[in-house]
């Protein structure tokens, strides 16, 4: 069952999300609560998450698609300590990261795929790079967890709004900030999935994909054969 | 182009092993098995030019094991050598076992699916490890070649579910390549907005030294 309509659905989907995290970025960077290296990775990773609002856009309109706005607001929490700033920034990459990789396997065009890889790549090492500045283990496990497009919504969702991530610049989100981090309930735990994730993966993998590409009707040997030629 | 690298990556290339195989396979059925014009197909005489394009998925995750073994060795004689410290010496332990944890699923599901030819551990020439400074700028070269590899074989993979397993390793190689920048002391560990993305040939040039 596929959870996305077409290309043009998965990349205004990753636009939503390029849009939320540009704007996040955007106004970390002006609250002054980083300093340093923290504030450098923060406007570098910033100007990452611009390129990506622009390359998405740039490929919708290619594409004959009309590209998602930006929200006029996000119902971000406070941005008023560096730990709840960097704790939100580890929360927001790794689901921006887990989305991508639950996309990438039905987007059609090939061009569109690379892109998305290579933007996934960068999501998951601004995740990584903040683990690390929040003391978290940065990378959680041998294989990284796929966040499926409804469990990506429900975890956007309080900070999207009432919009929803709806294309309307005009109607302001109802509700003020919560001035609280994404709700325990719903927002999909990271070290969990991860944990399950390496798991199915390494346990289920190996047996799911060879016998996937078994059932596929590879006509060879039963067993592996050893025509080393002496 | 499959002979080159295919020799880079196994010790033990044999062609006519490859031909004997392709003998017992032709009789696959399904085009999609067989990936079209991929390496069984090709036997003697094939030209040097075929395009990662013809690579079969299998190919492909042979390809990928055979980086991940270069990988593996390389954190293993790192994190022997006792020359990481704190924070870098723990991560370093750390991802070796992914790396090996990478070797054993994509051996497993090679083995699965009756690969001839898996990959296997090879011997490599890696500069001497003897200071964290020299291991963390050599993990800053080989890293994003594995990042590139697998985003540069995404779009190649004619069974888009080998894309969840792909993209959950190569998110992973990502995480480590940003970490080991940092602990570098990058000021910026992540370089642009978008990872790298090379061809098997590229991989191949970059990889070519570093095999023994």
């Amino acid at each position: 069952m596929a959870d996305f309509k077409d290309d043009l659905d998965i990349l205004n989907y990753a636009l939503t999300l390029e849009h939320l995290e540009s704007t996040m970025y955007q106004q970390i960077v002006a609250s002054g609560k980083l300093t340093g290296d923290e504030q450098q990775y923060a406007t570098d990773f910033g100007k990452h998450e611009a390129a990506h609002v622009q390359a998405l856009t740039q490929t919708i309109q290619k594409l004959g698609g009309t590209p998602v706005a930006a929200q006029a607001k996000y119902n971000f929490p406070a941005f008023d300590t560096r730990d709840n700033i960097v704790k939100f920034l580890v929360t927001i990459e790794d689901l921006g990261a887990g989305a991508y990789l639950a996309a990438a396997g039905e987007v059609k065009n090939p061009d569109v795929l690379t892109a998305a890889v290579q933007i996934h790549n960068i999501e998951g090492e601004h995740a990584s790079i903040w683990r690390r500045q929040a003391k978290m283990n940065p990378v959680v496990g041998a294989f990284a967890a796929p966040v499926v497009r409804a469990d990506v919504l429900k975890a956007a969702a309080p900070i999207l709004g009432a919009s929803g991530g709806a294309t309307t610049t005009s109607a302001p989100t109802t509700g003020t900030s919560t001035g609280t981090v994404l709700p325990q309930t719903g927002a999909p735990n990271q070290e969990t999935n991860n944990g399950l994730a390496a798991a199915v993966v390494a346990g289920v993998a190996a047996v799911g994909i060879g016998a996937a590409l078994r059932a596929r009707s590879y006509k060879r040997d039963p067993k592996p054969v050893e025509r080393g030629n002496s | 182009m499959h002979d080159r690298y295919l020799r880079l990556v196994t010790t033990e290339f044999n062609r006519r092993t490859l031909f004997k195989g392709a003998a017992g396979a032709v009789g696959a059925a399904s085009a999609l098995a067989m990936g079209g014009n991929n390496l069984f197909n090709l036997g003697f005489g094939y030209a040097q030019s075929v395009l990662a394009a013809d690579m079969g998925d299998l190919d492909i995750l042979n390809f990928a094991l055979g980086l991940e073994h270069l990988e593996n060795v390389m954190y293993r004689q790192i994190n022997a050598s006792g020359k990481l410290t704190g924070e870098a010496s723990d991560l370093a332990k750390m991802f070796g076992t992914f790396e090996q944890a990478h070797v054993d699923a994509l051996s497993k599901a090679l083995t699965g699916a009756n690969y001839a030819n898996i990959a296997k551990e090879g011997t490599y020439k890696f500069p001497t490890f003897d200071t964290q400074d020299t291991i963390l700028k050599f993990l800053n070269t080989v890293e994003p070649v594995g990042v590139g590899a697998y985003t540069g074989a995404a779009n190649k993979l004619k069974d888009k579910s080998l894309l969840g397993v792909a993209g959950a390793i190569v998110q992973v190689e990502a995480r480590q390549l940003a970490i080991t920048m940092a602990l570098a002391g990058n000021k910026t560990p992540v370089a642009g907005a978008l990872s790298e993305s090379f061809t098997a040939d590229e991989v191949n040039t970059k990889v070519k030294p570093l095999i023994g």
